[in-house]
């Protein structure tokens, strides 16, 4: 190895991180180097503060400080109105929209049939749990827009409907900023699907 | 630069780093290919849909290596109304993973892509899933070269039924011939619908009448073809479609 054992170590645990090659990690390396030492140390309990602290949150499944999230903690929010996604981000996601007021419940993934992933490995009976108490009137279901996604939510609207809940499923649709003419046939018939009264 | 143009359908599609996707596509021409589809998961990617489970399309390959790569590609058939419903969205992933599971990869294999695609149309149709399931398992088993021998006993040649299928022949013996200890009871008209499907195929499956019990029957003589003959001990696909049929 070219580099004094320290650094290299630095460069090895830098390229664990997603989309980072040798090189970044290398660049990311010498910039930690270069950095006061305080700041640093700063930076490294910062990581491992967060790795030690932070859980799921018993209600929801978002990620928590404590025994509950934010979200479920706040009193001010719609109690009736829940939101089921598939990851802690999709939550983050949701929340910079500030449109939603709801609760959120998050699936901790989508089933794959052909991957082994099936209604057991997710947290569909949390969410039964949750929604068999009758204080919800209406679930949105805001999985991804994808073949899983959508077979999730289509798992979820079967066993929920028969409690008399409303169940939702968010719009499908062109981005905004994009462009007719390089969407593809899928989007374009359920945004056509989808239309309304303007 | 060595590319690939062919027909071919999404068989499975998984994450792959940050923004891409790795998929597994049956192609018309070469058979099972890995795929890697750079950025599609943007949410501006033109091929955000094309490199979907259950799509037929266009592609255009850059062969590589260890892995093939998405340069264009265009949209034939996106099974849409597959998706609309858990149980034919179950089917035909079951499908879509005895493909992936029973074929090596860049091997040629123009009649099970045609097979599969002609599954899927049909499956789009028909209201009775299982059905088409069990038609497809036995002509996948055929195209592979394990079609069972059902034209009387293997021993003696008797016509009638019951039967056992035993798996260590691939074949049906009658009750007073000598059989593996593994082979499963099968009923006559079982038998019957099993010939049907192995000679007519999907053509006019949805007038052909198949029992709940008929359809158990060849569906574990399948399961017992495919874990025997094949390998295929353990379908999760199959697992996760025999628990959506009970809700």
């Amino acid at each position: 190895m070219f580099y004094p054992e320290p650094i290299a170590r630095v460069i090895e645990a830098f390229q664990k991180l997603p989309g980072v090659g040798p090189k970044t990690a290398q660049r990311l390396a010498f910039f930690v180097l270069s950095l006061p030492r305080e700041e640093v140390v700063a930076m490294a309990r910062a990581m491992v503060n967060a790795r030690d602290k932070t859980r799921y949150c018993q209600s929801c499944g978002n990620f928590s400080d404590a025994e509950t999230c934010f979200v479920c903690r706040d009193s001010r929010r719609d109690q009736s109105l829940l939101c089921v996604v598939q990851d802690p981000r999709d939550v983050l996601a949701l929340e910079r929209t500030r449109e939603f007021k709801g609760l959120y419940h998050v699936l901790g993934g989508a089933i794959s049939p052909i991957d082994g992933v099936g209604p057991d490995q997710l947290r569909i009976r949390e969410l039964l749990a949750r929604t068999g108490g009758g204080s919800f009137r209406e679930v949105v279901l805001a999985t991804n827009p994808n073949v899983e996604g959508e077979a999730t939510a289509l798992y979820i609207a079967r066993i929920l409907k028969p409690l008399g809940l409303r169940v939702t499923r968010i719009a499908h649709g062109l981005p905004v900023g994009g462009d007719l003419e390089y969407a593809d046939e899928v989007t374009l018939s359920r945004a056509m699907e989808g239309r309304r009264e303007f | 630069m060595v590319e690939l143009r062919s027909d071919a359908l999404v068989l499975r599609s998984r994450d792959w780093r940050e923004a891409d996707r790795q998929i597994t596509l049956l192609t018309r021409d070469a058979g099972k290919v890995t795929v890697l589809a750079r950025g599609v998961k943007k949410s501006k990617s033109k091929f955000a849909a094309l490199v979907e489970p259950l799509t037929l399309g266009r592609y255009l390959l850059h062969r590589g290596k260890a892995m093939d790569i998405l340069i264009q590609g265009e949209i034939v058939k996106p099974y849409f109304s597959l998706h609309q419903d858990l149980l034919h969205y179950a089917t035909a992933q079951y499908f879509c993973e005895l493909v992936e599971r029973s074929l090596p990869n860049n091997e040629p294999a123009v009649a099970i892509f045609i097979l599969l695609v002609a599954a899927l149309e049909i499956l789009e149709k028909d209201a009775n899933p299982a059905r088409v399931a069990r038609c497809f398992e036995l002509s996948l088993i055929d195209e592979l070269g394990f079609c069972p021998a059902l034209e009387g006993c293997f021993y003696c040649g008797q016509q009638s039924g019951p039967y056992y299928f035993d798996f260590a022949h691939g074949a049906i013996v009658c009750g007073q011939c000598p059989r593996s200890q593994d082979s499963i009871l099968i009923s006559g008209a079982a038998v019957a619908v099993m010939k049907r499907f192995l000679k007519q195929g999907f053509h006019r499956l949805a007038i052909c009448s198949v029992s709940a019990t008929v359809n158990g029957e060849i569906g574990r003589v399948c399961a017992g073809v495919f874990r025997t003959s094949l390998g295929l001990a353990e379908i999760k696909s199959r697992s996760f479609l025999a628990s959506i049929e009970k809700i």
